[in-house]
């Protein structure tokens, strides 16, 4: 069985001697060996065959790496997922945060410039019946609230107070078909009642039928509303449409409202208003009167047409409450190119809107 | 060992350097590869014994020293005598039972990646650390010992086909 060992051990002994020869002369010239043409040559041979060989397998080398990577890549997809959700869920949280952070923004801006005070709270419930539009909020009669009051969001009238119980209160929403509140339009102050109309837009009925109402007015509440008083000056919604049938004393207002009432959360109940405000400084701001009288540059110029109206709820400024200020009023009204030194300048802390708004009645608010 | 066969091994060995370059060398496990050269070399040495384990070897470490940038002969004194080593082993065997080859070829790889990574180490080759050494030996004689059966049943049937009187095992 066994073949001539003593050949096999000497041919080894060759062979093994021929490798540590190789070794210390490649070894010892280093990047000067003899052995570099030889290399270049072998690699000139087999590079090809290699490259070939590669084209052939790379699907499978790719397949089989990718293989060989499995459990890596598990590990990776693991991590990298758990990375994701964990940033999903921060980026959830910091959406909400932003969202209440700009709904309170928003809401002080709106009471600061209304004077309110107000309780603020938050909708916990919404109606369970069809074809009833309330919420609930979080503030009851122990923080304040009681039947009739005015609650407002950043973007304007949500509605008002139905039921305060102890801790929470039902609150009637704009939208509900039982709404109704007394309003005007914002620039020509024609009078009338906004009421709900459920999932659909609000109803402004303008008592004169010939009244002139155009797109894009803001429709403001006027402080009057059956079984209850509200708070003046709201904004409740801005004038799409218009239609009025012959015969008819009054005109139809399509009115969409300013409130998202599908997602309300941060809402404000309105406890008083501190003291009357000047009749516009709620309207948002595509929707004041910018066209008909261009932006005043200066302190003095003319205000919006409402102020002709005479609406006792039309609130003032204490400083342009003068008598000046209501004869140059009363002058310049008619028409817009009463030169401005017929206005009496306004104080440089009043802003322009509420300097200029003039108004009919004498009396300073308190 | 007819001139066939020698031409086979020939063969084996150079498809062996071809697909061990273009495939297997990027498919790393945990970090280590398997050595088909390796694996080639050892059937050869179990089908021919010592002297063919021997000079296979000795063409297929100095094929591969060529090709690979460390310093040459390394590779062909490993693979020398680890062929030479396990065509002798094969030799105390009258029969070979199938897990045979499978054990052999992993003492052997085993064996030879822990010597290959000595002689490197020793001539200062700074990619061989002893650590990763350690680390390696267990997994390329685990990956060698997988290829063992393809390999060798394909040598086997090729040998036959080639030289009918040859041993069968």
């Amino acid at each position: 069985m066994f073949r001539d060992s003593r050949r096999v051990r000497q041919l080894l002994g060759l062979m093994i001697l021929t490798s540590i020869t190789l070794i210390t002369i490649d070894y010892r010239s280093g990047a000067n060996s003899p052995f570099r043409g030889l290399r270049r040559t072998a690699g000139t041979l087999f590079g090809p065959i290699e490259r070939g060989v590669s084209a052939a397998v790379r699907p499978i080398g790719n397949a089989l790496s990718t293989l060989g990577n499995v459990g890596n890549l598990d590990k990776e997809v693991k991590k990298l997922r758990a990375e994701r959700a964990a940033v999903e869920g921060q980026k959830r949280t910091n959406d909400d945060k932003q969202r209440q952070f700009d709904d309170v923004m928003k809401l002080l801006t709106l009471t600061n410039a209304g004077q309110y005070r107000t309780i603020p709270a938050h909708v916990v419930a919404a109606a369970q019946a069809n074809f009833t539009w309330t919420v609930t909020i979080d503030a009851g009669s122990d923080r304040g609230v009681r039947n009739g009051m005015t609650v407002i969001n950043a973007a304007g009238l949500v509605g008002r107070v139905l039921v305060a119980s102890k801790f929470t209160s039902i609150v009637l929403l704009a939208i509900d078909r039982k709404f109704g509140v007394g309003a005007r339009l914002s620039i020509t102050g024609e009078r009338g009642s906004v009421k709900g109309n459920g999932p659909n837009e609000m109803k402004f009925e303008v008592t004169p039928a010939t009244a002139v109402v155009t797109a894009g007015q803001a429709v403001m509440t006027a402080g009057v509303a059956a079984g209850s008083t509200f708070v003046a000056g709201v904004p409740i919604g801005s004038v799409v449409a218009t239609r009025a049938a012959p015969g008819d004393t009054f005109r139809t207002v399509v009115v969409k409202p300013y409130v998202n009432f599908s997602n309300l959360d941060l809402v404000a109940v309105v406890v008083k208003q501190e003291r009357k405000i000047a009749p516009d400084a709620l309207v948002p701001a595509d929707a004041r009167p910018s066209a008909s009288s261009p932006a005043p540059p200066k302190c003095g110029a003319r205000a919006p047409a409402q102020v002709a109206t005479g609406s006792p709820s039309a609130a003032v400024s204490t400083s342009a409450s003068t008598s000046a200020s209501t004869s140059a009023s009363k002058s310049a009204a008619p028409t817009s190119a009463a030169p401005p030194e017929a206005w009496v300048p306004c104080l440089s802390s009043e802003p322009p809107g509420a300097g200029s708004a003039g108004s009919p009645s004498p009396t300073p608010t308190p | 060992m007819s001139g066939g066969r020698i031409a086979l091994a020939t063969l084996w060995v150079a498809t062996a350097i071809a697909v061990q370059g273009a495939l297997l060398s990027r498919l790393t496990f945990l970090g280590s590869r398997p050595d088909l050269v390796l694996v080639v070399v050892l059937s050869i040495a179990l089908y021919d014994g010592p002297l063919a384990g021997a000079f296979g070897g000795f063409a297929a470490g100095f094929a591969v020293d060529l090709l690979s940038d460390h310093v040459l002969g390394v590779g062909a004194l490993v693979l020398c005598v680890a062929g030479w080593a396990t065509g002798t082993v094969r030799d105390y065997y009258d029969r070979l039972s199938a897990t045979t080859p499978i054990i052999v070829v992993a003492v052997a790889s085993a064996a030879s990646t822990l010597l290959l990574g000595a002689v490197l180490k020793l001539l200062g080759d700074p990619r061989v650390a002893w650590s990763g050494l350690a680390a390696d030996v267990p997994r390329v004689a685990l990956y060698d010992a997988v290829l063992t059966p393809f390999v060798f049943a394909a040598l086997s049937a090729l040998n036959r086909r080639v030289d009918p009187t040859v041993r069968q095992w």
